[in-house]
């Protein structure tokens, strides 16, 4: 096992970021579910952004799932109108959604001495997707609000 | 004040415009890449109403914000623009490279209305100085 990966603060660090992202960026209120350590295999919602992390340090990623009816609320949100189908609108969310949560748990992290850098997020999806994760070194957490939920799974290992 | 909008993110762009509209500032364009702004920068540079100012997101495809803003410094038409660069990139050395590149001010995501305040504080006594 990774000596970062599943170390407390990782975790703390990861919930820290959402919040701060959805509480303080897009006003929407979430709640932390239970943290799942070492999940074999994850269903993805809807969509789903990724920020790859292959670094002098660590490699791995930051994954956020989300289900489309959460996207469709924090939209509506943000534009004052209703949305009821995946658009570049929808996928471009998730893309600044999951760019924001990185840059804010990199900050965190690098604050403890690493020294993740930023990079580019791609959106998967529409459409769930199973994926398959390695053995170890992986941790899924839940968030739920009153606009729908979505989970977040960080993949880190140490090089 | 005339403000130009760049990240390659609707979402951005619109928080930001939605937050330079309550400010009372409403001479804003959008382009969610970096070569059509700087089309576009160079384009008003030539009439009477070049642009004050530009926000744009760093981390974007192709050409990077801060790429932009290396290409904009060496352009003498548009040595009086403000670049304000914006990422959710909180590191000292990123920041330090922005000032050292002639950033004007850095705007960290996910910005608080705080944080942004101070930002459009600079922008508006600086532009009280030059104008």
């Amino acid at each position: 096992m990774s000596a970062l990966a599943f170390e407390l603060h990782t975790t703390e660090d990861l919930i820290a970021a959402v919040t701060l992202t959805l509480e303080s960026f897009f006003m929407v209120k979430v709640e932390v579910g239970q943290p799942q350590f070492k999940p074999l295999q994850v269903k993805l919602q809807s969509l789903s952004g990724m920020m790859t992390i292959d670094q002098a340090e660590f490699y791995g990623f930051v994954l956020l799932s989300f289900e489309d009816r959460f996207l469709y609320g924090v939209l509506q949100k943000l534009y004052g109108h209703a949305f009821s189908e995946i658009n570049k609108s929808v996928s471009d969310s998730v893309g600044e959604l999951t760019n924001t949560v990185y840059g804010t748990f990199k900050q965190h992290l690098n604050k403890r001495g690493h020294s993740l850098r930023m990079s580019i997020p791609t959106v998967h999806g529409p459409g769930a997707q199973a994926l398959v994760l390695p053995l170890h070194d992986s941790v899924l957490i839940p968030f739920s609000s009153e606009l729908g939920s979505f989970v977040v799974i960080l993949n880190l290992n140490k090089k | 004040m005339k403000i130009l909008i760049v990240d390659d993110f609707e979402m951005v762009r619109w928080m930001l415009k939605d937050a330079l509209k309550d400010a009372n500032l409403s001479e804003l364009l959008e382009t969610d890449n970096a070569t059509s702004a700087l089309q576009t920068l160079r384009e008003a540079a030539k009439t009477a109403k070049p642009f004050d100012y530009i926000l744009c997101d760093w981390h974007m495809p192709d050409v990077s914000g801060l790429e932009l803003l290396k290409l904009c410094r060496d352009d003498k038409n548009l040595n009086g623009l403000k670049f304000i660069l914006v990422s959710a990139d909180s590191d000292g050395a990123a920041i330090e490279t922005a000032r050292q590149a002639g950033a004007f001010d850095y705007l960290l995501k996910p910005w608080t209305k705080a944080s942004l305040g101070t930002i459009l504080n600079h922008m508006r006594e600086h532009y009280k100085v030059v104008a």
